[in-house]
C-alpha cells in the first residue's frame, strides 16, 4: 500500500510524485475523458523514457477500461420496478391499517372517556346547582315553609331567634302624630305588619316543630343552633323590607300642617 | 442551462407526484442501471446490491415530493443510494457476517478475445488498490458519473473524489508496469 493510501485524509491531486507534472496532464485528460491515443502525447513522451512509460502505462489502463465498459451492462432483475411499486402499496396499505385501530378499542376508549367527561362535568355543576338552590330556598320563606329541607339539622327546641321578635318600625320623629287619620293609617299599617311578622314567626316555628327532635347533648347541637341563626338572619330580609315599606308609605302620604 | 434528458425527468417526476404509476415505472428503468452499478460497486454483493436498489427507489418515491427540481435529479438520487449502501455495510460490519463478494462471482460476458487479459489486468489491478478509490475510479470511468455526482454518491467533497481517482490511476498503472503489461501491449 502505497504512502497516499496510509493518508485518508490528504486530498491535494498535486501531491503524486516527481512524474506529477506529465501524470498531472495525462489525468486531466482523461479527467476530461479524452482519448491518449493523440500523437500529441507521443510527441511531449519522445524525449523522456519516463514520459513515454507512463504514456503506456495510462495507455494500457484506458484500453483495459474501455473493454471492460464493453462488457454488457450489469443489470438489476427485470421486474424490479414492479417490486418498487408493489412495496409502496404494500407499506401505504399497512400505513391505512395502523391508522385505522381495531373498531372494540376504539368505542371502549370513546366510552370510557365520554364517562369521564360527563363525570367531571357533573362534578362541577352539582355544588353550583346545590349552592343556588340553597340561596333561593334561605332567601325564599314559602320555599322554607312548603318544602322543608330533608338534609337540614334536627331541632330540638326553639326558643328564641333574631327573626321572631316583631318589633313596630319606628315612626319618623317629626310626622305629626295627632293627626286622626294619619294616626288610624299607622295603626292600620302597624297592624299588617305586626300580622306579617306573627305569620313569618309562625311559620318558622311550624318548621321547626315539624323536624323530629334530637337529644339535648348532641354533640352537633351547637352547629344545629347556629344554622338556625343563619336562617333567621336569612328571614331579616323579609321583615326590613316590610318595615321599609312601611316607612316609604308615612312619607309619601300628604300630610296637612297643623293650623296655628 | 436545462438539457431535454433533465426536462424528460422532471416531467417523470412531476407525474409520479400525481401518483401516474407509468410514470413511477419509468422512472424506475431508466436509472436502476445507474443505481444498480453503483450499489453492485459498493457492496460487492448482487443480491445485496439488488435489495438495496428496491429500497433506494421506494425511498425516492417516499420523500420525492421533497426533491428540489432546481437540481439535477441524478445527485439526489444517488446519494440516496450511497447512504443506504453505508447503512447496509455498517450494519454488516456490526454483524460480521460472511458475504458472498461479486469479485468472485465467476465472469459470465462474452469472452473479448483482444482485449480480455488487459481487462483481467485491470480487474486484478483493482482489487489491490483501497476500497474508496476503487469505488470512485469505477464510478467515474466505467458508470462514467461526473465528479459531482460521485461526490454526492459517496458522501465526500468533489475535492476528495479527485484526488481518490487520481491515486487509484497511478497505483493502477504502477501495478500495471509492474507486472509487465505495459511491455506486453507496447
Amino acid at each position: 500500500m502505497t504512502r497516499e493510501a496510509n493518508n485518508p485524509n490528504a486530498n491535494n491531486p498535486d501531491d503524486l510524485g516527481p512524474e506529477s507534472e506529465f501524470a498531472r496532464r495525462l489525468d486531466e485528460a482523461l479527467d476530461e475523458r479524452r482519448s491518449l491515443d493523440d500523437p500529441q502525447w507521443l510527441e511531449a513522451a519522445r524525449d523522456d523514457a519516463g514520459h513515454r512509460e507512463l504514456l503506456e502505462g495510462y495507455r494500457a489502463l484506458g484500453e483495459g477500461l474501455r473493454q471492460r465498459r464493453a462488457r454488457p451492462q450489469e443489470r438489476p432483475s427485470a421486474n424490479l420496478a414492479v417490486r418498487v411499486l408493489s412495496q409502496l402499496h404494500d407499506e401505504s396499505s399497512l400505513e391505512k391499517k395502523s391508522l385505522a385501530p381495531p373498531p372494540s378499542t376504539m368505542s371502549f376508549a370513546r366510552a370510557v372517556t365520554w364517562a369521564a367527561f360527563a363525570a367531571a362535568a357533573c362534578l362541577v355543576i352539582a355544588p353550583l346547582v346545590y349552592f343556588q338552590i340553597g340561596t333561593i330556598q334561605v332567601v325564599n320563606p314559602v320555599a322554607v315553609k312548603q318544602t322543608p329541607a330533608p338534609e337540614a339539622p334536627q331541632i330540638a327546641h326553639v326558643e328564641k331567634t333574631p327573626v321572631a321578635s316583631p318589633v313596630p318600625p319606628s315612626v319618623a320623629p317629626d310626622a305629626p302624630r295627632n293627626d286622626p287619620a294619619l294616626r288610624a293609617l299607622m295603626a292600620e299599617a302597624g297592624g299588617r305588619y305586626l300580622a306579617l311578622a306573627q305569620e313569618t314567626r309562625e311559620s318558622f316555628a311550624e318548621v321547626a316543630v315539624l323536624l323530629p327532635s334530637v337529644p339535648a347533648r348532641d354533640p352537633q347541637a351547637e352547629a344545629k343552633k347556629q344554622w338556625i341563626d343563619q336562617v333567621g338572619d336569612g328571614l331579616k330580609p323579609v321583615t326590613r323590607s316590610v318595615g321599609g315599606a312601611f316607612d316609604f308609605l308615612l312619607q309619601a302620604i300628604p300630610i296637612e300642617e297643623p293650623r296655628s | 442551462m436545462q438539457t431535454s434528458d433533465q426536462h424528460d425527468v422532471r416531467i417523470l417526476v412531476a407525474r409520479s407526484l400525481q401518483g401516474d404509476e407509468t410514470a413511477m415505472l419509468a422512472l424506475v428503468e431508466r436509472f436502476q442501471c445507474l443505481v444498480f452499478g453503483l450499489c453492485l460497486r459498493m457492496l460487492h454483493h448482487r443480491q445485496d446490491a439488488e435489495d438495496v436498489t428496491q429500497e433506494t427507489f421506494v425511498r425516492v418515491f417516499r420523500s420525492l415530493a421533497r426533491w428540489d427540481a432546481e437540481r439535477d435529479f441524478k445527485p439526489w438520487l444517488l446519494a440516496i443510494a450511497g447512504n443506504r449502501c453505508r447503512s447496509l455495510l455498517a450494519a454488516k460490519k456490526n454483524r460480521a457476517q460472511p458475504t458472498d463478494l461479486v469479485d468472485d462471482i465467476p465472469d459470465q460476458s462474452p469472452d473479448l478475445q483482444a482485449g480480455k487479459n488487459l481487462a483481467e489486468e485491470v480487474e486484478l489491478a483493482l482489487r489491490n488498490v483501497r476500497q474508496e478509490y476503487r469505488q470512485a475510479f469505477v464510478l467515474f470511468h466505467e458508470q462514467e458519473l461526473s465528479y459531482g455526482e460521485i461526490g454526492a454518491a459517496l458522501d465526500v467533497p468533489v475535492g476528495t473524489v479527485k484526488t481518490w481517482i487520481h491515486r487509484a490511476r497511478k497505483e493502477l498503472v504502477d501495478q500495471l508496469r509492474q507486472r509487465g503489461v505495459v511491455e506486453e501491449v507496447r
